[in-house]
């Protein structure tokens, strides 16, 4: 399927970079040691500039989630009904995603999943997430 | 420095929802309310010389503030766009009473004007989203609906809060439009059943728990306490004010079944000097069931994790122990964009003026009203008093 990509911006340019190589990184903070998710060019709890990548386990559980049936985005329509959730990963960050490779009603919160990554039409990659 | 009392709402205008606006134009019906509220005042155009637009969330034109004020004839002293989606109304209150209390301007117009295109909303939707959405668009979400989807998913999930309970927020509200002829759904009620019966649209949200986007427009005209007793509408008080917000995308909120009216509801009783247990009634922003639930209990009218419980044991209607949205809420009175927001103002200044008819609340002296905007995003809220207790 064609899903709507944006643009790459200058500070999440390493994130989708990784992405193509099948890994998932999520800068940290150089100041105060946290994880930043999303990747911007400030740290939003102690507005240091500098950040060090870090590679992620891809190991996570379902922090929410819901089944989308009718999807706004034309592109979607195929797909539908999808699960649509927000992943906490074990180390600690929250970040959009798709539950896949399971039905939607075996979904549940605090359901173990694991990082997945997809290409697409346009040759990006997207990391998504099924059961562990 | 607080606003207590400072201020008052001297004059409303509002359209009654519209699904079809016909050949009706923002400015129109900027026009036809800003009209209302100046009759509701005795006031003049002239009178008024402070505005706050809403934006247009359709067109989004270039300096939107001064084309309305020139539009209406307005000679500002203080012009401005709100822009905070659901919570702009009610922000719009409290802005008005802060530059009226630092002497900026004495009377100002609050006006949000709205007309729903779906086509030209979904044409607009991507292009204006923020850079940052490159880590959500991919995924499909579904605009508010799936964030609230999430919100309800999670907050069942912590506290046992069931798909009845939030049934019943949409069943009181739909009674208190039944009581109201401006509603969309007036002389349309439902039961759990019919809620429950509904289609699933994004789990575990119904289709008869989420808004229906419309038309319509609303003017509330601010002005100085002691220029109010000259108005020739019974004046309500500003008491409290409060605002707060912890985050843009629903993803990134430290914790999505939390409110920020948790500060923003503290602050504006601490300002009033009052409590969730003075409140006569309360008028909450409803986009979707577990909205009115998770404000609630985070405005302290029940603990935190109880919303669902308090809710199916509390008559919400107009003649209940806790009234709640009496106008039937957006839910069930209409979602007319921003207006929608202002719509819980207005009821409210209704229900303290004792003009509300058939769904008058008993004696109402004081009323809380919360805007919400985005995704549980900006809280705006209010405490609202028939005088300066
Ligand atoms: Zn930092």
């Amino acid at each position: 399927m064609k899903r709507p990509f944006m643009p790459i911006t200058p500070a999440s340019e390493p994130y989708w970079s990784y992405l193509q190589k099948d890994e998932l990184w999520i800068p940290r903070c150089n100041s105060c040691s946290q994880l930043v998710f999303y990747p911007r060019e400030i740290c939003p709890h102690c507005a240091s500039l500098e950040f060090t990548w870090e590679k992620m386990s891809g190991r996570g559980k379902v922090y929410s989630f819901t089944v989308i049936r009718r999807p706004f985005l034309p592109e979607f329509a195929a797909m539908s009904p999808y699960v649509f959730a927000i992943i906490e990963l074990e180390e600690g960050i929250r970040m959009a995603s798709n539950i896949i490779n399971c039905q939607p009603n075996d979904v549940y919160i605090g359901q173990s999943v694991r990082a997945v990554f997809e290409e697409h039409e346009n040759g990006r990659k997207l990391v998504l997430f099924e059961p562990a | 420095m607080s606003l207590r009392g400072c201020a008052a709402i001297v004059g409303i205008g509002e359209l009654a929802p519209m699904v079809d606006a016909g050949k009706m134009t923002t400015l129109g019906m900027a026009s036809q309310v800003t009209s209302r509220a100046l009759i509701d005042a005795g006031l003049k155009i002239t009178d008024i010389d402070g505005v706050l637009a809403a934006p247009d969330t359709i067109e989004d034109p270039l300096m939107w503030g001064g084309q309305v004020a020139e539009y209406l004839g307005i000679k500002s002293n203080y012009v401005d766009i709100v822009d905070l989606g659901g919570a702009t109304a009610a922000a719009m209150v409290w802005r008005a009473a802060a530059a009226i209390k630092a002497g900026m301007c004495h009377t100002v117009l609050c006006l949000t004007s709205n007309l729903w295109n779906v086509e030209r909303f979904y044409k607009t939707f991507i292009p204006r989203l923020s850079t940052e959405a490159q880590y959500e668009l991919p995924y499909g979400p579904m605009g508010a609906n799936s964030g609230y989807a999430m919100i309800a998913q999670r907050h069942m999930h912590l506290y046992g809060t069931t798909p009845a309970q939030l049934a019943k927020v949409a069943v009181d509200q739909r009674t208190n439009a039944c009581h109201n002829p401006e509603a969309l759904y007036c002389g349309k009620p439902i039961t759990i059943e019919d809620v429950l019966n509904s289609p699933l649209v994004v789990d575990p949200l119904h289709l008869l728990e989420i808004v229906k986007p419309c038309s319509g427009a609303a003017a509330v005209i601010v002005t100085a306490s002691v220029r109010a007793p000259d108005c020739r509408s019974k004046p309500v008080y500003l008491l409290g004010a409060g605002e707060h917000a912890t985050h843009s995308s629903i993803i990134y909120s430290p914790d999505i079944t939390t409110s920020p009216i948790k500060q923003s509801a503290k602050r504006a009783f601490a300002m009033a000097g009052l409590t969730p247990g003075d409140m006569d009634l309360v008028s909450l922003y409803d986009c979707y069931t577990i909205t009115v639930i998770v404000s609630l209990e985070d405005a302290g009218f029940c603990g935190k994790g109880e919303g669902g419980p308090f809710v199916e044991e509390t008559d919400l209607t107009f003649k209940g122990k806790l009234p709640c949205n009496t106008h039937g809420g957006q839910l069930s009175w209409g979602q007319p964009g921003l207006a929608g927001g202002m719509s819980h103002v207005t009821e409210a200044v209704r229900q303290l003026r004792g003009i509300c008819g058939d769904r008058q609340v008993r004696d109402a002296r004081l009323a809380l009203v919360n805007c919400n905007g985005g995704i549980m995003s900006d809280q705006a809220t209010l405490i609202l008093g028939r005088e300066v207790y």
